[in-house]
């Protein structure tokens, strides 16, 4: 099926305008997107149907913002080679159907002209020239209803200010209504922030700088958001990042009541009919308990946060016990030393537990 | 109280000392089992559960085992984002906080008597990043004034008051005015001058609070944040950092701007109280209608208090009637109402009565200028985009297939920056240069009569176009009959 498949990623990181100001993220974050959108293990979507659109394909440094590239007309050439294959299709009488999944990934400085909007800014944008920019969701929104993919699936890693002076530039197409819009259609929406608010970058544990919501919606795509059944379904990476983008965050914007918490997220949530983003194994995470010394001997039990039923049992050996659990809430307990914890696995890295 | 299907095990109570935070019970699994507002019970079987709140933006966790005895949790104040200095909230300082209660019982400015519009601006600066903040080059106030209806000042807020620029700095003026209608100006350099309405209500002081902004990219433009403001009411002069009263008015414009379902029962008892702060009452109905069905009897309760309140005419709590059958009566919204909820309210009541908001009235020619986002309606002065915008959009509205103006250009380069197009491109770029069409025939432009807008726009369309472009009917009909003018003026 993911033959059928095709992606759209950009990274925009360097922005020459001052007021703007290079990024240290997006193009890890892009590259790391297309290895997991092209990966078998992962959206095994085609390479020669990925679209990767970064800053350095340029020959950066750019000496001015009007040199800079990638440019809106850069990005949407992506869209339009994408509409110009449904036409094609419709001409030989195939219909206007491209495929059936259209993932869009962007990275990269972004505001919102209007409530509800992301843009992401493009590489030749300054504080004065916020025209340049491509609206993600209504680029998603008109392939989905258009039926020129059965599925779009949008992740956008930037901030989302509200800048209502500024310009709103649409994509370029007519709005065509597919025949099968609203029986077919599924999407699954994730940007970085709520709208209004910022995103955040920070230098994550493979010494690399990534966004949190990249980082988190990666962990969660490579299995940490998969459900009991490995599958990946828009409510469960939905849950997941709702529940653990903050575990990304650095202490200090953990602390601060300007950085939000959790992403914006807008997806199918028919329980009838789920919407498989990917099947993977159902991973498991390390958990190290750490033990005092006086439960030396004694008893240690893990037990499931569902029912409270046994997972793990074994003498306790001081000064730590290592164990690997699914993502979940469990308790620890050494009943003879009266000592009881609860933990979460939540996915985002390994666990430290001191009973 | 909250329920869902009985389990084996306990029961979980639920209790947040904020009556408008959300509560959420979440399973091992992290599915979400059970919320609430407020409060919350719910039967649990046994497990490791997750009990998560969130007031504005703020969230707090707790996990909690549950065995087979019932388990209660008590979740405290969340310290949320507010412009108002209130205790337990996260973007305040103890000096803010005096200053806003000290200053508040002043009178800095008189222009009248029998009401109050206290304005505190001030800026916040999270712990350990003063030094990247952008220096304010003055106070928080800069270009903040009070204005009548008629658009004279009655107090510049810069130049009137106190302040202290020393640390996080604040500005505060308290002026005494006549009940009435007025408007807060906001005025930049560049971007123009934003305006929102004031109430001020006979015997109550209208406190505004405010952060600070950046209106565009540019490190200087920031400024006292209009949109995101805190608009509170106290009965007399005095401002009270410790007021349960006024931080759930607070938590309640919260739930309002994230269009959260918030209310609480507590709250729902509060909207039937004869003296609960107005300002509660009127964020507390709006969320009374973010409902699926509304409880219209509850809000006819609640108008009817609000009138009794707030002692005159006040066009949010006129606008409310606007959900009930009996309408909104003879009053007439030549002035726009503080909300922007509100003013949707006027909107659509004016596909049929479009006598609501008369033409040529302030209200209707505000309406193309409406600016931002956030729970207030604001205006742009002096915004001359707008108007254009509008007036394509209405030519698209009601000539469908005209493709909008504002559409971006796109350059084809010689490859696709997918692989696979660029080898289909390869394969027939050359069939496909000697198919291409030579030109496209353009259909002859219509004549002056077949181009007027009012003769196309009937009854249905005029209230859809009321709907889609979120203004009033009369000022769709002006507008429709200055186009109509332009167009019959030009030479065919």
């Amino acid at each position: 099926m993911a033959n059928e498949d095709w992606a759209i990623v950009v990274g925009i990181r360097y922005y020459p305008e001052q007021a703007l100001g290079d990024l240290n993220g997006p193009e890890n974050d892009a590259n790391a997107f297309y290895d997991w959108v092209t990966s078998p293990t992962g959206g095994a979507v085609p390479q020669a149907q990925t679209a990767l659109i970064l800053s350095s394909q340029h020959d950066p440094p750019f000496l001015t913002a009007s040199t800079a590239e990638p440019t809106p007309q850069r990005v949407q050439r992506a869209f339009d080679d994408l509409q110009d294959l449904s036409e094609q299709n419709s001409r030989v009488g195939q219909g206007s159907r491209v495929g059936r999944r259209l993932y869009i990934y962007m990275a990269g400085h972004g505001f919102a002209p209007q409530p509800g909007d992301t843009a992401l800014l493009t590489a030749n944008a300054t504080a004065k020239r916020l025209g340049y920019h491509i609206l993600g969701k209504l680029e998603a929104d008109f392939f989905l209803i258009a039926n020129y993919f059965d599925e779009v699936v949008l992740f956008m890693d930037c901030c989302r200010n509200i800048l209502p002076q500024s310009p709103r530039i649409l994509p370029p197409y007519l709005t065509v209504i597919g025949p099968d819009a609203l029986d077919k259609a599924r999407l699954f929406y994730g940007f970085g922030t709520k709208w209004s608010r910022v995103s955040r970058e920070r230098m994550m544990p493979d010494g690399l700088w990534h966004g949190v919501f990249t980082t988190a919606l990666l962990a969660g795509l490579n299995g940490a958001a998969t459900d009991p059944n490995g599958q990946i379904t828009a409510t469960s990476l939905g849950d997941y990042l709702y529940s653990n983008m903050k575990d990304f965050l650095s202490p200090e914007d953990l602390a601060d009541p300007v950085v939000p918490k959790e992403p914006d997220v807008d997806y199918d949530k028919n329980p009838l009919n789920p919407f498989i983003l990917a099947t993977v194994p159902v991973p498991d995470f390390p958990v190290t308990i750490h033990l005092p010394a006086s439960t030396q001997g004694k008893t240690v039990e893990i037990l499931s946060g569902q029912g409270l039923a046994l997972v793990r049992s074994g003498i306790s050996v001081p000064p730590a016990w290592q164990v690997r659990l699914r993502r979940g809430l469990y308790l620890a307990q050494v009943l003879a030393a009266g000592l009881q914890v609860s933990f979460e696995v939540n996915g985002a890295g390994d666990v430290d537990v001191q009973l | 109280m909250s329920s869902s299907e009985p389990r084996d095990g306990a029961h979980l109570r639920v209790r947040a000392e904020d009556a408008a935070a959300e509560i959420f019970v979440i399973d091992a699994h992290f599915h979400l089992v059970d919320r609430g507002i407020g409060t919350l019970e719910t039967p649990l079987s046994p497990g490791v559960y997750k009990v998560k709140a969130r007031a504005g933006v703020q969230t707090w966790e707790q996990h909690i085992v549950v065995r087979d005895r019932d388990e209660e949790v008590v979740i405290p104040p969340l310290d949320f984002t507010s412009p108002a200095p209130l205790v337990h909230t996260a973007k305040t300082h103890e000096y803010h906080m005096q200053a806003a209660s000290s200053c508040s019982r002043e009178v800095h400015v008189t222009a009248g008597q029998g009401s109050w519009i206290f304005v505190f601006a001030r800026d916040w600066t999270p712990p350990g990043r003063e030094a990247t903040r952008p220096p304010l080059a003055t106070n928080p106030a800069r270009g903040l004034s009070l204005r009548n209806l008629q658009g004279n000042q009655v107090a510049d807020f810069t130049a009137s008051g106190r302040h202290d620029l020393s640390l996080d700095p604040w500005a505060a003026c308290n002026v005494q005015v006549t009940p009435g209608l007025y408007r807060l100006r906001l005025e930049r350099p560049v971007g123009g001058e934003l305006e929102q309405v004031i109430v001020a209500s006979p015997g109550w002081q209208t406190q505004i609070f405010l952060l600070q902004r950046a209106y565009s990219p540019e490190p200087d433009d920031r400024y006292a944040d209009l949109p995101g403001a805190s608009i509170l009411l106290a009965r007399g002069p005095g401002f009270s950092e410790n007021s349960a009263d006024l931080r759930r008015t607070e938590l309640a414009r919260l739930g309002l701007v994230n269009q959260r379902r918030v209310l609480s029962d507590d709250i729902r008892r509060m909207l039937q109280d004869k003296v609960m702060n107005p300002m509660l009452g009127i964020y507390g109905a709006h969320l009374l209608l973010l409902e699926k069905q509304p409880d219209l009897a509850l809000l006819q309760t609640v108008i009817t208090n609000l009138r009794g309140l707030v002692g005159m005419p006040h066009p949010d709590v006129e606008a409310l009637t606007l959900r009930l059958e009996s309408g909104a009566g003879s009053y007439v919204f030549d002035q726009p109402p503080m909300l922007r909820r509100s003013w949707s309210l006027i909107v659509d009541a004016t596909a049929h009565r479009p006598d609501l908001v008369p033409r040529g009235s302030f209200a209707a020619t505000m309406a193309d200028r409406v600016w931002g986002e956030g729970a207030w309606l604001l205006w742009m002065e002096g915004d001359e985009k707008t108007p254009a915008d509008l007036e394509a959009a209405l030519a698209s509205e009601v000539q469908p297939h005209k493709p909008s103006d504002a559409v971006r250009g796109s350059t084809r380069g010689s490859d696709s920056p997918f692989a696979a197009i660029a080898a289909l491109q390869a394969a027939t770029r050359e069939r496909s240069a000697s198919t291409r069409p030579e030109a496209f025939a353009m259909p002859a432009p219509p004549d002056a009569a077949a181009r007027l807008l009012r003769p196309q726009l009937d009854e249905d369309k005029i209230q859809r176009l009321v709907q889609t472009l979120g203004v009033p009917r009369a000022t769709i009909e002006q507008l429709v009959d200055a186009i109509d003018r332009k167009v019959q003026s030009q030479p065919e």
